[in-house]
């Protein structure tokens, strides 16, 4: 299906001809251009307080005349005369300095290799119409507003797309790919989230979803969970600070790992000996610095996948990303970490760059929730963190905030409200205090900004020993 | 099919018209720099060399070729400042052109600008102050002042980015005029060494200069008493390639022997032309002569290069071959050999040596090149198929991209790969690269880009990276080998 | 030269051709392709009053339109690293029956006002058929063909950026000169955003504000290696011009910061012994206290929950109930607010609903007065302001990072009255005599502005003086309990005034505002050990 609220192929490669055509001078060009609508609506205190249609278009041009310095300039209009302009003003931007040019040469072309199809795309999602987007709303706010509670919230749907082209290194092109060219792809996103409270403002409860397909998002087992939670979370009692056994709700895991899959990058870094997670130390034989690839550096339950293919999971925007499945952490052991293009043809054995874990999978076990709760003797059920903040960057150590549903386990039942914590603790420290794992499921992950795509993270219930909870907070 | 009309119907639209103008302007103020505005003489620094940075960007833009990779000539740095960049230093300097009132803080500031400028008289009037300005008693603070502006008339150290031309006549000047103020021979001894080294380079080997220079300053060096030679030692250091004593003290030496000596020697021999040298490094240094010159092989017999895969070679008699002239270049950088990550990159490594190398090479068909690689696995973007025999073939052909035919001796790299998922590949050290650091310590001696110039009995003469400023070094002796016959070692 | 009725006539039949296929995004100005006049034309006026018809026409009781056309530009020192933007975006809003509904894009065409109005009645009119909502938009005085351009003294985009890189430059050589400290290249970076507002209600105004934020940071090197950082604190965000650097006194100022990391870095190093300490805080950490707690939470749609699922509410729980009597902290804090601020980096003269903005207290002699409004939340207050006597108002604070997004209510510029006396910081620490000092504090906040963990650099103060640097201290703390510890404020002189940036709304909205405050001392904070876990 075409969606004529942002740019089709078609559009995007006139697009990318028409502001090629303009660059005066020689030397190198590249354009990209991105393309997205969002229909969006946000309520509050059980009423629609806006909804909107936005939409915007990105066109970056770099313009690098022959022995000149790259000059960037970036627009969203794209007439004729916005686009001329816009080159123009980048050449001349790149007149300022000079650079050597590539000079004489023969590279070889770029080994070709069959870029696997990526579609996250769902017609539902741009299909969720404003009228029906309306319908969506009430049955969203209803249960809250039955119960006599406040319900807010967020529902985005949006599509999205971009390209790019560039002329630098005709030589090493390889049929229709090269890094310079990112074909065109086109994707779409679902958000909802809500959050229920007591009018009190002494009890709140969340939840949320997003997926690129909104038929897989129900708004009313949202809205439902959310009114529970914040049902169970009346009367909070205070609890001494200190180290508990945590039950940690998907939500939960998924927010406190979030520094630990962002720390996957760049492989290169911990190989030049610069301070992370992933460095271990000098080898003075091999003169080279050894990183902690192929050790255990988490419980082994624990294993941290990604397919950039899977539309569960991501998409792919660029086309010598690596085409294939990775495994970060294969049973606990780390085993992959993002590397650039170069670092795979210098010394391994690829000839391919890996991304970040942008989405991810982690993997799970057989515990329930309710299972883990009734082999609980004292614990704290913990529904989402928030306001996550990394303290130091070798051992993870991070703070942050319980929010929106924390409860107090005893005995295997779940006894008492609990107010809220910060926590100072590291998601390692986490994955190797792990007692318990349940089924992987899709949570919420944060919102990108506009237009960008979407990174999903499925992950299990956790239950791990000794969270460091430092101290109490009076935020509901 | 409804939407795939509205597509082809927005495609339409969109090349519907030509607009007379759009929607953005970019709006791009007058370039023209109101320099009178500009309140420092950093602001001064910086548009100078924006300046100077832009008439090297307009000579690209216009010739198409990068300074750097044509043949060095002297005269690029004894020129006077080009008219755009003394025009900006006297419009920025309004401010600061009293040099009879200029605040002295800014001298070593206003030094190199002044120079920009073309203010010698306003130059003299500054230093003199500035020398005046030095309370009788305080000879180090007069050394040190003395030795700064050496610095920065030579363009030398952290000056040497200024741009200017180095000022050997003002430089003398200041030496002659100043330096017999200050009484500490060892000090006085290191701004003498500086000036004659300077005047030893290749490019300017002012002879005259350097004895008028000399006179006043090998008596010193005679005379040096243990603790005063100890300090001198101390204070440049012996070891490292750099800025030391051992060098300037060598240099000097060298220019007071002359250059031509030397070349002349080499006529004769290259025996009497490794002695000679490794003489004035024992007279120099009080170290032993076959310590010479920072562990460099000169003298050594050059040992056979070995390998897999030969391209190039018109026989199979070893190289280097006996009776010729030969240049060994090693050619192993993973930057000009590897994947494009960008511009400067392959500049840096490719260009900068491989054109004067061409230019060698054209220059001196008799000379035998044979350049050097071993295998990596890969070779710009290709890696699956790349055997050691398809990278000597790829690399072959890379270097005759950049006017490099010779032949190219190439050899599977022994390697092994740290165990997965690390994976990484740990080469291991080609024969050849073994041979050419003579078992020594330095045992990089066979680094990348590096250039070994073999006589004709095999015998090492000359060991330098090869660029654009060590071409003409390497020219002299190829012309004196070749004519020079076989045999006469 | 303006559109004639013909012109209009003609683009209609345009549109309406369009209107049947689904909506290509073309830009295009007009009848025919236009360079984007300068905001004050009159046929921007014309392109928004097209919006407002079809609004009306579609059935808004109340709508507006905003048209922004931005231009960026920033610099690191070197002058090819200089990166230019733009952006030329419209959007329309409107009530209908106490719903909004908002529509945007890139396109400013005739055609398009007319959509993006009839878009936005369609939005809201959807969410209308729902249960009733009521609003009262407070009154605001119709601003007729309003032109306000921000006085800078230095247009930045009017000056070569060759002097501007010539500048940066100069800088940079300027701090190496001097060999215990390492530059990093300072930068530079503007926004020139030029906005026209209508409103159904007869306003129409345009204006153009400026942004200009730098940074200019260094290192403290020992044997080589950089041990210290800093930077200078008078470059965050304001609405100034070029403006922010030139002409300006910086190079005293880094030669200050020079004397300052010395003197910290030569003080010894000490762990955290965690207790309960009087502390003084530097103008730059009360700011970031007032702007996170007071500034957070006397956001009046937070208070009442409408930022729930995003950032979080506020500590002011019963807003309604609270304002005019609630204790927010010691009598002599005093924290008003003003858009029209000069300088401000929320400055303006109208607010995204054409509202001139006012000076008004928030917090005076420690009780909680009033709260950051829009003319749609003041309406939540009229009965409080009925019965102070005060007139029912928005104070101006709707506020949008451009046209693409709807406005929503922004932190205005905030002001933090300084104490009576003259103290400033090493005053302040000179008379608490023994306690802790925190300088260039970061804050780690909850959602609703009111537990929070501070960070920065901690000193230990003996006799009245900086004895030693504490590592890896914190400070814990809730906003009520703090501000009622106020135990001193720091004089006039000693105030300092930052722009901060502040994220709100579900996609995030990113706007500027600034805080001045002076240093101050409170009583017995909670310190601890940042790393330790429990």
């Amino acid at each position: 299906m075409s969606d004529a609220r942002i740019l089709s192929a078609e559009d995007c490669e006139a697009l990318l001809a028409r502001a090629h055509a303009f660059a005066r001078g020689g030397g190198d060009t590249t354009i990209g251009v991105s393309s997205w609508w969002q229909g969006e609506l946000r309520w509050a205190r059980n009423r629609v307080a806006l909804a909107s249609d936005r939409r915007n278009i990105g066109v970056t041009v770099t313009r690098t005349v022959r022995g000149g310095h790259p000059g960037y300039v970036s627009t969203n209009q794209i007439d004729d005369v916005s686009l001329e302009a816009a080159v123009r003003a980048a050449e001349r931007l790149s007149r300022l300095e000079a650079r050597m040019g590539r000079g004489l040469g023969y590279f070889p072309p770029q080994p070709a290799y069959e870029r696997p199809e990526s579609t996250i795309w769902s017609d539902a999602t741009p299909g969720l119409t404003t009228e029906r987007s309306g319908e969506v709303a009430r049955a969203l706010i209803a249960p809250a507003e039955a119960k006599g509670l406040l319900s807010a919230g967020y529902l985005e749907v949006r599509v999205a797309a971009q390209a790019l082209l560039g002329t630098d290194f005709p030589e090493l092109r390889a049929g229709k790919h090269a890094f310079w060219h990112h074909p065109y792809v086109r994707w779409t996103q679902a958000y909802c989230s809500t959050t229920v409270r007591d009018p009190s403002g002494m009890a709140s409860g969340w939840a949320g979803a997003s997926s690129y397909d909104w038929a897989r998002i129900d708004p009313a087992a949202l809205a439902q969970r959310a009114v529970e939670k914040c049902l169970a979370s009346r009367n909070p009692v205070a609890l001494e600070p200190g180290r508990y056994t945590v039950i940690l709700e998907p939500q939960a895991v998924a927010d406190i790992l979030e520094v630990l899959v962002g720390s996957f990058t760049s492989r290169e870094f911990p190989e030049a000996g610069i301070d992370g997670p992933w460095r271990l130390g000098p080898d003075e034989a091999l003169q080279l610095w050894r990183t902690k690839l192929g050790l255990r550096v988490v419980d082994e339950r624990v294993t941290i996948s990604h397919d950039l293919a899977h539309p569960d999971l991501g998409i792919l925007t660029e086309p010598h990303e690596y085409p294939g499945p990775v495994t970060w952490i294969d049973q606990g052991v780390l085993t992959a970490l993002a590397h650039q293009l170069p670092t795979a043809i210098q010394r391994l054995k690829g000839h391919h760059s890996l991304r970040g874990a942008s989405g991810y999978r982690m993997s799970g076990g057989t515990s329930s929730v309710e299972e883990m709760i009734r082999t609980t003797k004292r614990g704290l059920l913990v529904t989402r963190f928030s306001n996550i903040r990394l303290l130091d960057g070798v051992s993870l150590l991070s703070t942050g905030l319980t929010r929106d549903g924390l409860w107090l386990v005893e005995n295997g039942q779940i006894t008492k409200a609990v107010k809220n914590f910060r926590f100072t603790e590291s998601p390692l420290f986490v994955l190797n205090a792990i007692e318990q794992l349940g089924e992987p499921v899709r949570v919420f992950r944060p919102m990108r900004g506009e237009g960008e795509p979407l990174s999903p993270a499925i992950v299990p219930p956790v239950k791990a020993r000794d969270f460091s909870f430092t101290s109490t907070i009076d935020a509901i | 099919m409804r939407a795939r009309r509205a597509g082809l119907l927005a495609l339409t639209l969109l090349c519907w018209t030509v607009p007379a103008a759009g929607q953005t302007r970019f709006s791009w103020p007058d370039t023209t720099v109101n320099l009178a505005a500009y309140a420092s003489v950093e602001e001064c620094q910086a548009a100078v060399s924006r300046v100077r940075s832009t008439l090297a960007t307009q000579e690209a833009l216009t010739t198409g070729h990068w300074r750097d990779t044509i043949a060095f000539a002297p005269a690029e740095l004894t020129s006077p400042p080009p008219p755009p960049v003394t025009a900006t230093a006297r419009g920025c300097l309004t401010r600061f052109a009293a040099a009879d009132s200029v605040p002295l803080t800014e001298f070593d500031y206003l030094v190199p600008l002044y120079l920009a400028a073309g203010w010698r008289d306003r130059l003299r009037t500054l230093v003199e102050r500035r020398l005046a300005a030095i309370p009788p008693k305080a000879e180090g603070e007069l050394a040190a002042v003395i030795d700064t502006l050496v610095s920065m008339y030579l363009a030398q150290g952290a000056w040497s980015g200024y741009g200017h031309a180095p000022q050997f006549a003002l430089t003398e000047e200041v030496v002659t005029r100043y330096l017999p103020r200050v009484s500490d021979r060892v000090r006085r001894l290191k701004v003498y060494f500086r000036v004659m080294h300077a005047n030893a380079a290749d490019w300017v080997m002012d002879t005259a200069a350097i004895r008028r220079l000399a006179a006043p300053a090998l008596p010193v060096l005679d005379s040096l008493t243990e603790r005063e030679r100890a300090r001198l030692e101390e204070e440049f250091g012996l070891a490292g390639n750099g800025d030391n004593f051992a060098e300037r003290v060598y240099a000097l030496l060298n220019v007071t022997t002359g250059k031509w000596a030397f070349l002349d020697a080499l006529r004769r021999s290259t025996a009497e032309f490794v002695k000679l040298k490794r003489d004035n490094w024992a007279r120099a240094t009080g170290q032993p002569p076959e310590t010479y010159l920072l562990g460099m092989p000169i003298g050594e017999r050059a040992p056979e290069l070995r390998g897999d895969i030969w391209l190039g070679r018109s026989d199979s008699a070893p190289r280097p071959r006996p009776g010729r002239v030969s240049l060994v270049v090693f050619i192993a950088n993973p930057d000009c050999l590897g994947p494009v990550v960008s511009d400067r990159m392959m500049y840096d490594s490719c260009a900068e040596n491989l054109v004067p190398l061409r230019r060698l090479a054209q220059r001196f068909p008799a000379l035998e090149v044979t350049l050097v690689a071993q295998s990596r696995g890969y070779f710009a973007y290709l890696k699956d198929s790349v055997t050691p025999a398809r990278e000597a073939e790829l690399t072959k052909r890379w270097l005759e991209a950049y006017g490099v035919h010779a032949a190219l001796v190439m050899t599977a790299t022994d390697f092994w790969r740290l165990p997965d998922p690390d994976g990484r590949r740990i080469d291991r050290d080609a024969p050849n690269r073994v041979n050419y650091s003579f078992g020594k310590s330095w045992a990089d001696g066979a680094k990348n880009r590096r250039a070994f110039l073999v006589d004709q009995d095999g015998i090492v003469v000359h060991v330098r990276d090869i660029n654009r400023y060590s071409e003409e070094e390497f020219g002299e002796m190829i012309e004196i080998l070749l004519a020079r016959g076989g045999g006469r070692s | 030269m303006s559109f004639s009725r013909r012109d209009l006539l003609k683009a209609g039949l345009t549109a309406t051709a369009l209107m049947a296929a689904p909506r290509p995004l073309l830009a295009r100005f007009g009848r025919r392709w236009e360079p984007a006049p300068p905001i004050q034309d009159p046929r921007v006026k014309d392109l928004a009053l097209r919006a407002l018809e079809a609004a009306r026409a579609a059935g808004a009781a109340y709508a507006d339109v905003r048209l922004t056309h931005t231009r960026s530009r920033s610099f690191l020192t070197r002058v090819a690293d200089v990166r230019d933007g733009e952006q030329v975006v419209v959007g329309a809003r409107a009530l209908v029956d106490g719903y909004w509904g908002f529509a945007s894009s890139p396109v400013w065409d005739v055609e398009e006002m007319g959509r993006l109005g009839r878009e936005a009645v369609h939005q809201a009119k959807v969410h209308a058929l729902g249960p009733a909502r009521a609003v009262e938009l407070a009154p605001v005085p119709a601003v007729r063909d309003g032109h306000w351009v921000m006085p800078v003294a230095i247009d930045p985009l009017e000056v070569s950026p060759l002097e501007i890189a010539d500048y940066l430059e100069g800088l940079r050589l300027f701090v190496s000169r001097f060999p215990d400290f390492i530059p990093l290249a300072p930068s530079y970076s503007c926004q020139v955003q030029e906005k026209a507002f209508a409103s159904s209600e007869g306003s129409y105004c345009t204006q153009r504000v400026y942004r200009s934020e730098g940074d200019v940071k260094l290192q403290l090197k020992q044997n080589g290696q950089p041990v210290y950082d800093g930077a200078l604190d008078t470059l965050t965000p304001a609405g100034v011009g070029w403006e922010l650097f030139k002409g300006q006194p910086i190079r005293e100022q880094v030669r200050r910061l020079m004397e300052d990391m010395k003197d910290e870095w030569k003080l010894p190093e000490k762990p955290v012994a965690v207790g309960r300490y009087d502390t003084v805080c530097d103008a730059w950490t009360v700011a970031r206290l007032l702007d996170q707690t007071l500034g957070r939470a006397t956001e009046l749609d937070r208070a009442l929950g409408y930022e729930a699922n995003a950032g979080g509410t506020s500590y002011l729980t019963e807003p309604l109930a609270m304002v005019g009597s609630y204790q927010a902290g010691a009598p002599t804090l005093t924290v008003t607010a003003n858009r029209a601020e000069p300088g401000g980096a929320a400055t303006v003269a109208w607010d995204d609903e054409g509202v001139k903005p006012d000076e008004f207290a928030l917090v005076r002699d420690g009780i909680l007065v009033d709260f950051q409004t829009t003319r749609e939340s003041a309406g939540w207050l009229k009965a409080h302001y009925a019965k102070t006597g005060a007139p029912l108002r928005s104070h101006g604070c709707a506020a949008a990072p451009s046209a693409l997004e709807a406005p929503l209510t922004h932190t205005p510029n905030l002001t933090l009255a300084p104490g009576r006396g003259t103290r400033d910081v090493d005053e302040l620490i000179a008379g608490m005599g023994t306690g802790l000092a925190v300088k260039g504090g970061a804050l780690e906040m909850d959602f609703q502005g009111q537990s929070g963990l501070g960070r920065g650099r901690v000193f230990e103060v003996k006799r009245g003086k900086q004895v030693a640097r504490v590592v890896g201290a914190g400070f814990l703390f809730r906003a009520n309990e703090l501000w009622k510890r106020l135990a001193a404020l720091g004089g006039p002189a000693g105030r300092r005034r930052y722009g901060l940036g502040s994220s709100k709304g579900e996609p995030a909205q990113h706007t500027y505002h600034s805080v001045t405050a002076p240093p101050a001392a409170f009583e017995q904070l909670t310190v601890i050990d940042v790393l330790r876990k429990a």
